[in-house]
Order: structure tokens, then sequence, then C-alpha cells
């Protein structure tokens, strides 16, 4: 027979030693039961409350055990031989506790030996609990330490983000403000020299781009008689200017109207490429420190708009439906983190289709307005978010993305449900194999009237 | 008498724009088409087939709407009748995954990273078009200003 089922009559045993009402002490919430090197030769029952040990450092402010309902506390210091304890002893709930101080040697020679193995089995006991204490703690510690880390790599990448988004406005601003310079240098010099047709073929190309489409290109380029002696590459140029055959005098103006319009319309390319340059390093800044600022007349609509162009090359081969209300009413916000929000609901979309391989992946935004709430939609055709996780998926660090497809961190959610409460408002989630959608919903402020 | 083409494709216009400009030299000896879109490029290569024309080079952007780069590669890969065109990506932002797909099941030849060096370009387009023009048998005499004289005497050594 072991020990502990020897002693199935605890109950009993419990009764006989500890119910006696002159040892019995009540304590209130944060009243010490044991200072540390207390002398005590008391073994103490909890019947209620629950009692807490802790060792005065200023660095360890957890306790180092917990003494619930229906356990012993004073174990250590009754039975070693200094009978002194080791640990402060607080009631961290109010206590009803029961003591015995009973020398075995006293008692019958029955009692005494009921009462010695009852003893070894309370010691058994609290030695595994104790143990067990100390492992969960231990846990913990590690569970904080690694929630730190993560937090800690974020605030990294947040910086490194914003850092480089600076470093490069510095670059792409010299270059878009040489640029402007250049622009109209260029087209003084040909103004000057070259005819106004000409003039006007380079501001055509530097303000439109080219106009037409690949195949139209292709097609009008076959039209050209094959009897003018033009090289193919003139040919294209020519097309892609919109001068048609019957415009060209001669092969040498033909040629130098081809230049002219290229020209131009290299500078238009250069100015559409700092412009979108400009424009992602813009919205990295935002997404990095955050835009704080409020404003009473946010449209939603346009807030839809920006995270669609921050995110237009992710959605490349998704296929988006965009239906945002007419007339939308505008709401107090902050405008750049309502972007953050839909970034982040729609980047979720995006990244759970691309890594399930949906076919024909489909990715559909809406907003409306009933007379008190704006609304706006996120759906996805995806496989669905599991029920068993749905409840998590706003947890911080939560993520079910597979690591290396993005440098999400499993905060997009948290980060979007934080932002939408802070603006009064709710986040809900619709998943069924086949169709997700996330409805986030403002309330209108009352007109003041 | 046939022609022999290089196709470029990238959805974004300023690129394809730069490209086509860059690739001007190829245009005095060969054809250069340029689409916006994996599709486009797909009924394209048809027509240049059913003219009876050669299809050297198809050189790609990988991320685009619709057919990925990867994709284009794959199809025409799989298409007999341009079993020897050489293929190329051309691309920023390609995973390491969607580059090990690309050699393993496009049968890539060549892998350039954006923004390219023009000269670079250049060269490893008339290495491409050389070995392409030797493996067809065709005719590389009036094409030599875009050809790559070590891959061509390579060739020319081997075949003696």
């Amino acid at each position: 027979m072991s020990l502990l089922e020897k002693n199935n009559n605890q109950e009993q045993i419990i009764l006989k030693f500890f119910s006696d009402q002159d040892k019995r002490i009540l304590l209130r919430k944060d009243e010490i039961l044991l200072h540390q090197n207390e002398q005590n030769t008391r073994l103490f029952y909890v019947r209620k409350g629950k009692l807490c040990g802790f060792l005065p450092d200023k660095h360890l402010t957890e306790p180092v055990f917990e003494a619930p309902e229906h356990s012993f506390v004073g174990v250590y210091s009754y039975f070693s031989g200094d009978h002194k304890s080791y640990s402060r002893v607080v009631a961290t709930l109010p206590c009803e506790v029961y003591y015995c101080d009973v020398d075995p040697k006293e008692l019958s020679r029955e009692d005494a030996e009921e009462f010695l193995s009852f003893l070894l089995s309370i010691v058994v006991i609290e030695l595994r609990s104790r143990q067990q204490f100390a492992a969960s703690m231990a846990n913990e510690r590690q569970e904080a330490l690694n929630k730190l880390i993560q937090t800690e790599k974020l605030i990294t990448l947040g910086q490194l983000a914003s850092g480089l988004a600076h470093e490069l406005n510095n670059t792409i601003g010299a270059m878009n403000s040489n640029l402007e310079q250049l622009i109209p240098e260029v087209g003084k010099l040909i103004e000057s020299d070259k005819p106004p047709t000409m003039y006007k073929l380079f501001q055509q190309g530097k303000s439109k781009g080219i106009q037409l489409s690949r195949q139209e290109i292709r097609d009008a380029t076959a039209l050209w008689p094959s009897s003018m002696k033009l090289k193919r590459g003139t040919i294209k140029r020519l097309t892609k200017a919109g001068i048609s055959p019957k415009d060209v005098k001669n092969d040498n103006e033909a040629l130098e109207a081809a230049s002219i319009w290229d020209l131009g319309r290299m500078f238009h390319d250069m100015q559409v490429a700092s412009k979108q340059a400009t424009h992602v390093i813009n919205s990295i800044k935002t997404m990095g420190i955050g835009n704080q600022r409020w404003s009473k007349h946010v449209s939603v609509n346009q807030t839809i708009e920006e995270a669609l162009v921050i995110l237009r090359n992710l959605t490349k081969d998704v296929t988006l439906t965009v239906e945002l209300a007419e007339g939308l009413t505008a709401m107090e916000a902050c405008h750049g983190e309502l972007v953050q929000v839909w970034v982040n609901l729609i980047k979720n979309a995006v990244e759970s289709l691309r890594q399930h391989n949906v076919a024909s992946p489909h990715i559909q935004v809406k907003s409306t307005q009933t007379a008190k709430h704006i609304k706006v939609l996120v759906a996805d055709n995806g496989i669905g978010i599991d029920p068993s996780i749905i409840d998590r998926i706003y947890e911080p660090s939560f993520t079910t993305k597979v690591a290396g497809i993005s440098l999400g961190l499993g905060l997009g959610l948290t980060i979007a449900q934080r932002i939408v409460s802070e603006h009064d408002g709710k986040i809900m989630v619709d998943s069924e194999p086949g169709s997700t959608c996330f409805t986030v919903s403002f309330r209108k402020k009352p007109k003041d009237t | 008498m046939s022609n022999i083409y290089l196709i470029c494709i990238d959805d974004q216009p300023e690129v394809l724009n730069a490209l086509e400009q860059n690739l001007a030299p190829f245009e005095e000896h060969i054809m250069l088409e340029v689409c916006d879109s994996g599709q486009e490029a797909i009924d394209l290569i048809d027509e240049i087939d059913a003219a009876g024309n050669h299809l050297a080079i198809v050189i790609s952007d990988h991320v685009m709407p619709g057919m990925t780069g990867v994709d284009v590669l794959k199809t025409i890969q799989h298409d007999e009748r341009f079993s020897r065109t050489k293929k190329i990506l051309l691309t920023g932002l390609a995973t390491h995954q969607d580059t090990i797909d690309a050699i393993n099941t496009g049968g890539l030849n060549y892998y350039i990273q954006k923004p390219w060096n023009k000269h670079h370009l250049i060269d490893t387009l008339k290495k491409a078009l050389t070995t392409f023009v030797m493996e067809t048998g065709l005719d590389y005499k009036p094409l030599m200003e875009v050809l790559d004289q070590q891959t061509l005497y390579a060739s020319l050594r081997g075949k003696t």
C-alpha cells in the first residue's frame, strides 16, 4: 500500500488535528502569517482563502509558492531543525487557517503513528505541488519573454522601415526635383530650335505617354505601307506618337518627330515612376510611425482607395471587386489608421488565397451606409477560417501564415481591431469554406442640430 | 522570308517602354514585340507560329495580374512548337520557390534581376539568340551584329 492510499481518511485526520477553535486564525487580505526567518513550530492548514510565499528580493515579485484551500503551510519550518520560515507568507485572499503544534512524542503510540504517516504524505504532496508551481512559473516567464522578443522585432522592423523610407525619400526627392527642372529646360530648347509641331509632339509625349495598347500599336504599325523605307522601330515609334503615314513628309523628318515625341515620353515615364516611388515611401511612413492625426471629415471611401493603391502589387493576381457607396457621410476619424485597417484586412485575404492556391481568387471590398452606420466589408472566396480558431484570430501573435510568406508577425488583426475600437466601431467576421467576410461598422455621429 | 521574334512581357508600361528602348539594337535585325500581359503574349505567339515565323526568345516579368511570368514560361515550355525558344525571367520579385519552379518546370534559360544593366541584358539576349539560331539551323550571317561571337564560334567548332 502506498503512503497516500493509507491516508485516504485524511479528512478525519484533518478534523482531528486541525479543528481546534483556539488554534484558528483569520487573516485579512495582505496580512502576513509568517515573516521570513520567523521561528515557527506550527503546521498550518488553509481551510479557506489563499496564501502565497514570497522571498524579499527586488527582482522577484512573483510568489515562490501558492497555498490554495485545503493545502498546508509551514511545512518546511515545522520539519526543519531550526524551525525558521524561509519565506514571508502572506494572505492573498482573506483566509481561515487552523494550525497544529502537536509534538508527536506526546501522543499515544497509535495516534503518533497515524499522525506521522499523515505528515509524511503532506510533505510528499506539498513537494509535488510546489514543483508544479515552479514549473508553471518558469513556463509563464518564458512565454512573456517570447512575446517581448516579438514586440522588439516588430519595433525594430518599424524603425527600419521608417529609416529606409526617410533615406529613399531624400534620394527620390533629389531625382524628382531635378527632373522637374530638366523637363522645362529641354522643352525650351526644343521650342526655340524646332518648328512648333515638334514642340507639340514633345509636349504630347510628356503629358500623356503612350496612349495606345500594345495590340493597337501592333495593328497600326502593320498599316504602314511597305513602300516607305522606314525602319520598323521608327514606324513603331511614330505609331506610338499618334503620327499616321499621311503626316509624314520625308524620312528624316519622321525620324526626328519620333525621337522628339519619345523624349517627352521618357520624361512622362520617369515622372510616373517617381510619383509611384514617392507614394510607396509615404505609405511606409504612414505604416511605420503611425499617422495619428484625427480629422472631422474623413472620407471612408478615400481611405479604402488609398489602401488599394498601397496593395496594388499584392492584389495583382486576384480579381478585385470594389463597390464604394456614393455620398457616404464623412466621419470623424484618423485617416492613416483607417487605411491601415483596410490594408491589414485585404492583405490577410490575399495571403490566405495565395497560400492555399485558391482557383480564381476573388476579393470584394464594399462600403455601404444605413441611417446610423457606415459599414465596410472585405470578403474573399478562400478556404474559410477553421471554426476551432475563429475566436482567437484577434489575439496578438496568432497567425496561420506559413513562415516566409509575409513579414506580418500575427498582429494584423490585432492592430485592425485596436484601431476600429478606437473609432468606436465593431469588427465582425463571418466565415465558411468559400466565403470569409470581415465587416467593420462605425456608428455615425448624430448630427448637431 | 520568315522572321525571328523576340517578345517582352511586363504589366508595367514604363518598364516595358524602357525595355523596348534598350533592345532597339535588335530591332534592326529581328522582330521585337512587347506585351502587357501573359495572355496577350500567348495569343501573339500563336500568330507568329501560324505565319511560319520563329519565336527565338521570350523575356518576361514574374509578378503580373492573370498569368505570372512562370505560368507563361511553363505554357511555352509545354508547347512543342516552341521547344527551342529561349526563356528568360526578368524580375525584381520572385520567391525562391517561384525560381525553382521556373527552372524545373518552365525550362528557364536565364534569370535577370531588376533593375537590369543594359549591357548585361543585351549580352544575355545575344547569347540566347545565337544558341537559338544555331540550334534551329537558321542562317546566322545576316544577324552577326546581334549574335554573341564566342557562342557562335563554339557552336561552329562543335559542328565541324
